[in-house]
């Protein structure tokens, strides 16, 4: 494949213009995408996506004789393009339709092997479609516990008075996988890359649904493993100083810390882990997989975990590129209801929003009194903190702002997921008419106009919901 | 940020010659949203005759338009000015015939026109975006090349980009 060189034609069209001192523009190279060397591989093919821009260079140089729509017509067959322009169409385009242009004509093909596996394409990509399309993972799951893992994608309702948001809904068959292995939520997302851990099993899964590649990394540095040693916290991120993907996990046996432990793809030997250092006091308490799966921003892994006998949350934090822990206190928040009210509990959910850390609380009913009806429980406020850090001396310090609150709604809701900074998705519950079972929905809140819409295609499940944002990416894990 | 005492100096204007001979008369700031055109300007200063041989008067004229568009909006600081722009950049590219819309792709490229190569690069990828192969072809008057077999043992390969 060849880049169009002007520098040529350049120098054939200084005729056509001659002002009393002129200057040219000089052409412009082929900007450094770190592709040139990639498509080199390519340059044996002797025919090119499009046809060199030939078309494009003006013919006439005379300035009389301006392009007539003829001529224009005429270049019109060869619908040309440089290499370069097509690269920056192809990282818009989702994963799928990228493996499906393989099959429109081999230079198609070539030019789409080769970036697939070229690293600055594939960030290039990653940066350019992801954020535009902003996508969530969605697990439901019925009495039967019987999971489905849906990947949806938000459209923006062109009129916004609907009550029901569109979604495209993609389900995602994990179920093999579930056969064989009593797997949690999604514990982890990072850049495309889902990692799920299996529980009471040294068993971690990572997949990039995207390109369906998927790698089980087994083994431990902790020593063997027995039947009540659990991993209490995975997490997988992206380290952006090294450009290297890690798994951490931290293990546990009963109330025990047995230690932590890391696995950098690429570089630690295949099921090889390296054990971390973790100080005396570090303490893991309890982290629900499924309703508070941690939070990733800037390199860093956040997890909630609660404390043994109903101590206070704390936060547990991980640099990913340094490899260390932190523990962040919760701001000091009050429980306005608990005194008054029966059947209601506090609860806390971690965010990212606008690259920040945020961190709701909220109430959930607990039905105590037995009636299991929504008449026990009201509706409360929710409550939405956001993290900051201190770079005053030498010990990152963080403190906590409180952001906004959203007023009661119409019924019981519980934070999600952002999916733009203003849209807010909240899954509701409320018993089904026999006061047995509950029922839950997923919903977008929007901060600013405080609507809540519906999202079409979801349905009800009898138990409850899980979800993160979810972003498609090339990034290859095998 | 210039001072109230050059305001003179917003209102300067560039003189572009297109490489059919036809020249347009901008003003500095509209025309310096293009990359080139600012390099040029800040290293040769804004005197001379700017010759782009790359572009012929067709095609700078539509870029030019767009920049006006964008430069305009953006003097007004508004937090609405955002969503004029979307909207404005959408009617933009909404009719572009493919002819056209190649050849104004190369001329923001040539000219450096990062933003405007984003909205035209994105409007093509939306062309591509969950079509089918054979729609793709059609949309690009593009034949297939390959030998028989070959197209189905991609699809075999990536089955679930096909499903």
């Amino acid at each position: 494949m060849e880049f169009e060189d002007n520098s040529e034609r350049e120098e054939e069209n200084q005729d056509s213009c001659k002002p009393k001192r002129q200057k040219m523009m000089t052409p412009f190279q082929l900007e450094a995408l770190g592709l040139e060397k990639a498509c080199a591989l390519d340059a044996c093919t002797s025919k090119s996506i499009t046809a060199i821009s030939s078309a494009y260079t003006p013919m006439e140089s005379s300035p009389t004789t301006a392009i007539s729509d003829e001529t224009l017509a005429i270049s019109c067959h060869d619908y040309s393009l440089p290499d370069k322009l097509w690269v920056e169409i192809m990282s818009r385009l989702p994963v799928k339709s990228l493996l499906r242009c393989k099959c429109v004509q081999r230079p198609w093909r070539r030019l789409i092997n080769t970036l697939i596996h070229d690293q600055t394409f594939v960030t290039k990509h990653l940066n350019n479609y992801s954020t535009d399309r902003p996508s969530l993972y969605i697990m439901s799951y019925d009495v039967s516990r019987r999971a489905r893992n849906s990947f949806v994608t938000m459209i923006c309702n062109q009129n916004d008075d609907d009550a029901l948001l569109d979604t495209i809904i993609e389900d995602f068959d994990l179920s093999s996988f579930r056969q064989q292995y009593h797997m949690s939520f999604p514990a982890s997302h990072c850049n495309g890359i889902m990692c799920i851990s299996v529980r009471q099993q040294n068993v971690v899964l990572l997949c990039n649904p995207a390109l369906r590649e998927f790698k089980f990394i087994t083994g431990s540095c902790l020593g063997p493993w027995r039947i009540n040693e659990q991993t209490r916290m995975v997490g997988f991120g992206h380290d952006t100083v090294d450009d290297v993907y890690k798994v951490v996990r931290v293990a546990c046996k009963g109330a025990l810390l047995l230690g932590a432990e890391i696995h950098t793809l690429g570089i630690d030997h295949h099921n090889s882990w390296r054990k971390l250092n973790t100080e005396e006091h570090f303490h893991v308490g309890y982290t629900p997989s499924l309703l508070y799966p941690e939070v990733q921003c800037k390199s860093f892994i956040y997890w909630l975990t609660y404390g043994c006998r109903n101590s206070n949350p704390v936060i547990i934090s991980f640099d990913v590129h340094d490899e260390d822990f932190q523990t962040i206190s919760l701001p000091t928040l009050d429980d306005n209801f608990s005194a008054t009210e029966t059947c209601s509990d506090v609860s806390y959910k971690l965010a990212l929003w606008n690259e920040s850390v945020a961190l709701f609380k909220f109430y959930v009913p607990r039905c105590r009194c037995g009636k299991r009806s929504t008449a026990c429980f009201s509706p409360k406020p929710i409550e939405m903190w956001v993290l900051d850090e201190s770079s005053k001396g030498p010990e990152k310090s963080y403190f906590w702002t409180k952001h906004l609150i959203i007023p009661p709604l119409d019924r019981c809701y519980r934070p999600q997921v952002f999916w733009t900074n203003d849209e807010l998705i909240l899954t509701s519950f409320s018993w089904s008419t026999d006061h047995t079972r509950k029922i839950s929905f997923a919903s977008s809140y929007n901060l600013v106009t405080q609507k809540v819409r519906r999202l079409r295609g979801i349905p009800e499940t009898l138990e409850g919901i899980g979800s993160f944002a979810y972003v498609q990416s090339l990034v290859s894990i095998t | 940020m210039s001072s109230s005492s050059t305001t003179t100096t917003t209102t300067r204007l560039l003189m572009l010659k297109a490489s059919d001979g036809v020249t347009f008369e901008v003003e500095e700031a509209v025309a310096t949203k293009l990359g080139a055109i600012n390099n040029m300007v800040e290293e040769e200063g804004s005197e001379d005759l700017i010759c782009l041989p790359n572009v012929n008067g067709k095609f700078l004229g539509m870029v030019l338009e767009w920049c006006k568009k964008h430069a305009n909006n953006n003097t007004n600081s508004d937090k609405g000015n955002d969503e004029v722009n979307k909207w404005w950049d959408k009617e933009f590219v909404m009719d572009l015939d493919q002819n056209t819309l190649y050849h104004l792709l190369m001329a923001a490229d040539y000219l450096s026109g990062t933003e405007l190569v984003d909205l035209l690069t994105e409007k093509v990828a939306s062309m591509i975006r969950g079509k089918k192969v054979e729609e793709i072809r059609e949309t690009f008057k593009i034949k297939s090349d390959f030998l028989p077999g070959q197209e189905e043992e991609i699809r075999k390969k990536n089955s679930w980009a096909f499903e």
